[in-house]
Formats: structure tokens, sequence, C-alpha cells
């Protein structure tokens, strides 16, 4: 498959007004959501600011496991600054890197003036842009909001999510992000269920990309899995083809088994060529605007 | 630059090499990519992740791979 260096990525979001000036207006409304945190579509409304925990199990405090220069994401966007904070809302049953991801209290407490500052260097050695992940970032809004609002305005920004927000987090950084980059990672509601026990994911992240596509540029993100090319990513590219037809599809098959964690049979090996070729098919009958290939 | 003591001046990056030699990553870094294109120099992806990382200036000090605590 052929695998383009983009030159240019979508004009940068118009705002109405400095998106530091923005991120920094909602720091407050942000802080005070977090006393009933409905920030993912759990919406579990516990009180974090008080000790209560969520089906994330976060608290107030964020915590960063990595901050780096990274070039393993799609090509448009490298080399990029990678701030990857640990937390998250989902438990897929195959997460790479769910030690971090799931356990909100790995990693060190960067402030976010530390964190800008990395940022803004890493900008100024050629880095492109700079990548707000987990984890997943949701969790972190705070955090997040904070870093933004002291980044350079004109700084490339990467939102790297699950897309399984709420409305009431979209709202909170609407106008903040250049690009979404989105995972869609379950084509039908059974392996979402079995997979990563949501029961309205599609729903979700449906809802989550349609949003991003209207507010930011987007790419939609999908690791196939094995034995999971029909049931997941043939749904999945046709519900794509009818509702985001132009949008950039990053479709890999680096899907790798760990070792840490119990999982499902089908996943204990990586993606086969037969289903790598089926799936290429697949993208290729839906006309799907295909970005990239695999590191 | 003055790193924190709870944090490591080093990048690191997951590996998974598999019995027929085939070589998945996850968290490349430009060191990393520009070792695995001399690997193998015919992997194009590779190759353009490598260029792409040598084509802005070393400053490893802005790269900080935190630990647990």
């Amino acid at each position: 498959m052929i695998c383009p260096i983009l030159n240019s990525y979508a004009e940068p979001v118009v705002r109405s007004e400095a998106r530091k000036t923005m991120a920094a207006a909602r720091i407050p409304l942000t802080r005070q959501a977090l006393a009933a945190c409905k920030l993912c579509a759990h919406q579990c409304g516990v009180n974090r600011l008080g000790g209560e925990r969520g089906r994330c199990r976060a608290g107030a405090d964020a915590r960063v496991f990595s901050a780096q220069i990274e070039v393993g994401d799609e090509l448009e966007l490298l080399p990029t600054f990678a701030i990857a904070w640990s937390g998250c809302d989902l438990r897929c049953a195959f997460c790479l890197t769910h030690e971090a991801s799931w356990n909100p209290s790995i990693g060190a407490r960067l402030k976010p003036e530390e964190l800008s500052v990395r940022a803004t260097r890493a900008l100024a050695t050629g880095v492109r842009t700079v990548m707000f992940l987990g984890g997943e970032p949701t969790v972190h809004l705070l955090a997040v909001l904070e870093t933004v609002a002291r980044l350079p305005d004109e700084a490339p920004l990467v939102w790297k999510t699950n897309a399984h927000a709420s409305a009431q987090a979209r709202a909170l950084m609407a106008g903040l992000f250049d690009i979404w980059v989105a995972d869609y990672k379950f084509g039908n509601p059974d392996c979402a269920r079995r997979l990563a026990g949501i029961g309205n994911y599609e729903t979700v992240v449906r809802e989550n990309l349609l949003w991003a596509s209207d507010h930011s540029d987007l790419i939609i993100r999908h690791v196939l899995l094995p034995g999971h090319v029909e049931c997941c990513w043939e749904p999945m590219a046709h519900w794509l083809s009818t509702h985001l037809p132009d949008v950039k599809v990053s479709l890999l098959d680096s899907y790798w088994p760990t070792e840490r964690l119990r999982l499902p049979p089908e996943l204990h090996r990586t993606i086969a060529r037969h289903e790598k070729e089926r799936a290429w098919d697949i993208a290729r009958e839906c006309h799907l605007n295909l970005i990239e290939c695999n590191p | 630059m003055n790193t924190p003591a709870h944090s490591a001046p080093i990048q690191t990056a997951d590996l998974l090499i598999t019995a027929e030699g085939k070589i998945h990553v996850h968290n490349l870094t430009p060191a990393l990519a520009e070792l695995l294109c001399e690997l193998n120099p015919r992997d194009a992806s590779m190759k353009m992740r490598a260029e792409i990382a040598g084509a802005r200036p070393a400053d490893n000090t802005v790269e900080t791979r935190t630990e647990p605590p």
C-alpha cells in the first residue's frame, strides 16, 4: 500500500480568541466538573476532588508516564512530542500499555509549566506537533487544559483519544485541538461488550467521531484484530463510507498479543496475511481515504 | 536542562521480536527508527520515519521518559 508523506494537514482550527485564553477560561469549569465527574461516557458522577474514584480510578491529580519525541504515529503528525497521561476509562482486553494506561498512579506528577516548556523546546527543534494521549487524556482534561493554556497559540495540537468522551468533555475541549486521532475499535456491540465491557460503544464512538469531524481535522484509527475483520472492520468501514466518506482512515495491522494479559483465544496471535489483505479489500470497496501504513 | 528527581533522562520504546524475525514497535523514538532502518533499509515506512527523525536537530534534553514512583 502506498504510504505517502503528507506535506500539510488541514488548516488550523479557526478560533474566535487565542487558544491560551480559551483554555485558561475553561480550567475552573473543568476543575468544578471533577466534583461530579462525567467527563467520559460512563458518566460515573463521582467526586474526584473528594477522593472518590470512578471506573477510570483516577483522582484529581494527573500523572505522566511518558513525555518524549516519537515518530511512530501517522506520518503527517511527525515528529511529535507525545505526552501520555496514565489512567483510562476503558479496559480493552488487548491493551498493550495497560500497566500504565489502567493505573492512574503510575508515572510522574509533571507540572503543566514543565510539560509546556518541554513541548515548546521540542517544537523549536523541529517537532511538528504536540500530542495529548494516555491512557485516555479525557480523564485528565484539567491537566491538559492547564498545559494547553501555556503552549504557543500556533502550536499544532493533536488529541489522541479512545473517542469515549461525554458531551460535557467535548464542549470543554472545543476549538483547542487542530487534529483528533480517534480510535474506532469495535464494529459491533457484542465485540465491544466482550472485549472492553462497554454497553453503548457504537452510539458513543460515532457521536464523538461526527463531532470531531465538525470541529477539527480528524484521523480515525483502527488496529486490525485477529479474527475481527468481518465482525468489526467490515461494518465499521461501511459506516464510515456512508457517514464520514472523506475522513482520513489509518488502518493498522500492528496488533501484537501482550503476554501480560489473559487474552481471549482469538487474540493470541498477530493478524494473518489473508486477514490483512481482506481488510484492505474492504477499505477499497468502501472507497475509504486510507492514509497510513504501519511503522 | 535539569530533570526532576522522579523522572529519568532516557527514552524508551516497547519491542516484540517474533520467531520469524518480524519486529513490532510501540512508542517509536527517533533513535530506534534510525536503528531499525539500518537493520532493514528495504522497509519503506521505517525509512520515512527515520528520515523524519533525522531531519530535526538532535536535542535529547527535551525527551524524558518518566518512571513509576
